[in-house]
Parts: C-alpha cells; structure tokens; sequence
C-alpha cells in the first residue's frame, strides 16, 4: 500500500514537473546594478555657446509679430471685402461627381404636387383569363381528337 | 396536329392559371404578414401611448412597414396599409403614397390599391359614405365629397391646407388588361383630426 502510494506520488510529481518546471528550474538573476550615469563632462561654456536663440537681434518687431500671427492659423472674419471674387477663376478641385437621379419608376411612386395618380395597373386579370381561355381551348381540342 | 395545339394551349393555360395563383397567394402571404406587424405595431404602441412622442412631420418610413388600417364599412373593407405604392407592397395591402402626410395629419393622404385585390370594391363607395382610417396616433373618420374618375395620366394629386384623404385605383374596376383611367375618391375630416392637423 504504501509503496503503491510512493510510486503514485513520484508519478504525480513527474507529471506535475512538466508544467512547473518553468517556476521552478528558472534562475532570477540579481539585478544588475544600475551603470553610474556619466559624469557630465562638457564644459558648460560650449553649452552656453550652442545656445544661440537668445542672441538674435529682433530688427524688425511689427514683421514678426504679424508672421507669428499668421502661423497660427486662427480663421477670422475678413475684415475687408474679399477681393478674390473678382479674380481668375480657379480651378475646382476634382470632386465626387454629382450623382445623378435615379431613373424614375415608370409611375407614381412619391407625392409631388400636380402629379399623376400612383399606377395600380395590373395585368393579372388579363393573364387569368387568357390562361382560362387557354386551359379551356386546349382540353376542347384534346378532347375532339380523342373523338 | 390538333392534339398538338391543344396540348400546348392546355400547358400554356396551366402555366398563366399557376402564375396567378402563385400571385394571389403571395399576396395573401404579404397580407397576413402587414396584419401581424400591425398587430404588434397597435400592441407596442398601446404599451407607449402615454409618452410616445408624436410623429415628426419629416418621417419617412420604410416600405412595406404597415402604416395603420382602412376601413370602408360601406362595402366591408378592412385593410392594413402599408408605405409605398410599388408592386411588392400593392400586393400586401393598399399603398400609402411616400411623400404625403398619414390619414390624420394636415395635408392630402394618398392611399392607393389594385382594383383586382383590395380596392375591387371602391367603385361602390358612393359621396356620402362613411371611412374610418387609425394610424399610429389618430383614429378619424372621414366623410367621401368627391368621386370621379380621370385619365392615368391626368395631374390629380395636390396638397391640401386641411385633412384630406385621397384613395386611388384603377378604373374600370372590372377590366381586362391595364386600366387606362383612374377612380379618385377624395375624403374630409368628420373627426378625431390629431392636434397638429387642426392647427
């Protein structure tokens, strides 16, 4: 009996080896200290000679403020008549072609003002008496014949 | 030879008779079916009556939905009726025309059938005569002022400043082939106009 359970347990835990193997037979490594960072070696005087932008000499104040202002894009109301009206036309971008109304159902189909009453005409009174006449005409030959 | 003849005119026959059969059923199939929509429209709106809100003016509905019933009990029609006035919803139950207002609301109403199916009656309403039309909101009964028959071709449909209901269909009623004329019978509100029609 307890050999059957010895062997039961060393099967189980061979079964079981396969799936936790990977919990187990995995090695957590100690984490690498991290590098020391660099010791900041440039001289700041070439820092401060890179930095350049607080040097330029605005010569013109009223053409920068006004280029700043139209990189913003802020669409406004035109102050003053658009003159582009007047000019050349310009081509239009190519667009979606219109799309054109479909054809019309014979009939009508949707109420329009002044238009005619929808078409309930229907054939199917026409076509069961042609099919009568039909059945009839040809059992009455058929019948003949037989006589 | 003669055997012959009669043989393809018995097969030709057969073939006609079927088609109308198989029309006529489709069309009874399609009548139920508006009926059991109707049915569970009236039941689903019995259950949101107390705040569905009113039909917007600009709606349009999709064809074939059912729309409300018509009733002439002058010569015992009771239908469903249904959007649009093309032959797949001709064949379920007279049309609503797209475009015009429902029975009830301010405007023309126009509702037209074959005459071979459910208007193959109309021919007996007579001025006078009483129809009753319940749509999705308004129950009103009408009262027929105008009957007459004009060309297929002829412009008949106008709007109108009040309720108005128009019902169409072909004229004669009893002819053989595609009618060429047109039976026009044109209703006032008696009452139950929905608010919006009596402003």
């Amino acid at each position: 009996m307890r050999m059957t359970m010895v062997v039961s347990a060393a099967a189980l835990l061979t079964l079981c080896s396969f799936e936790a193997s990977a919990q187990f037979t995995g090695v957590v490594a100690a984490p690498r200290p991290k590098a020391a960072p660099a010791a900041d070696t440039t001289p700041k005087t070439v820092v401060e000679a890179r930095d350049s932008v607080a040097r330029i000499n605005l010569t013109n104040m009223k053409d920068w403020v006004d280029s700043a202002a139209s990189s913003l894009a802020v669409p406004a109301a035109p102050a003053v008549r658009d003159t582009m009206a007047a000019a050349a036309p310009v081509a239009a971008a190519p667009t979606m072609p219109a799309p054109t109304p479909a054809k019309a159902p014979s009939g009508t189909t949707e109420f329009r003002e002044g238009a005619a009453a929808p078409n309930t005409a229907t054939p199917v009174p026409l076509l069961a008496a042609l099919g009568l006449a039909s059945l009839v005409a040809g059992l009455w030959l058929m019948r003949r014949r037989r006589a | 030879m003669r055997r012959l003849i009669g043989g393809v005119l018995t097969a030709v026959g057969a073939v006609l008779l079927l088609f109308v059969v198989a029309t006529q059923a489709t069309a009874a199939l399609a009548r139920d079916r508006a009926r059991t929509a109707w049915a569970a429209e009236e039941a689903r709106l019995t259950v949101q009556s107390a705040w569905s809100p009113r039909r917007d003016a600009s709606q349009s509905w999709a064809r074939g939905a059912p729309l409300g019933r018509l009733v002439i009990p002058g010569i015992g029609l009771d239908e469903v009726f249904v959007e649009g006035v093309e032959e797949p919803q001709l064949v379920a139950g007279p049309g609503h025309l797209p475009g015009s207002v429902l029975p009830g609301e301010r405007g023309n109403a126009i509702v037209s059938a074959h005459r071979d199916r459910h208007f193959n009656a109309l021919d007996e309403v007579a001025i006078g005569d009483t129809i009753v039309t319940q749509t999705r909101h308004d129950r009103v009964v009408w009262r027929v002022t105008e009957r007459r028959v004009v060309t297929a071709a002829a412009p008949v449909l106008r709007g109108s400043t009040e309720a108005q209901l128009t019902l169409t269909t072909c004229w004669p009623v009893r002819y053989l082939g595609p009618a060429p004329d047109r039976l026009i019978i044109t209703a006032v509100a008696v009452s139950g106009l929905s608010q919006t029609a009596m402003k």
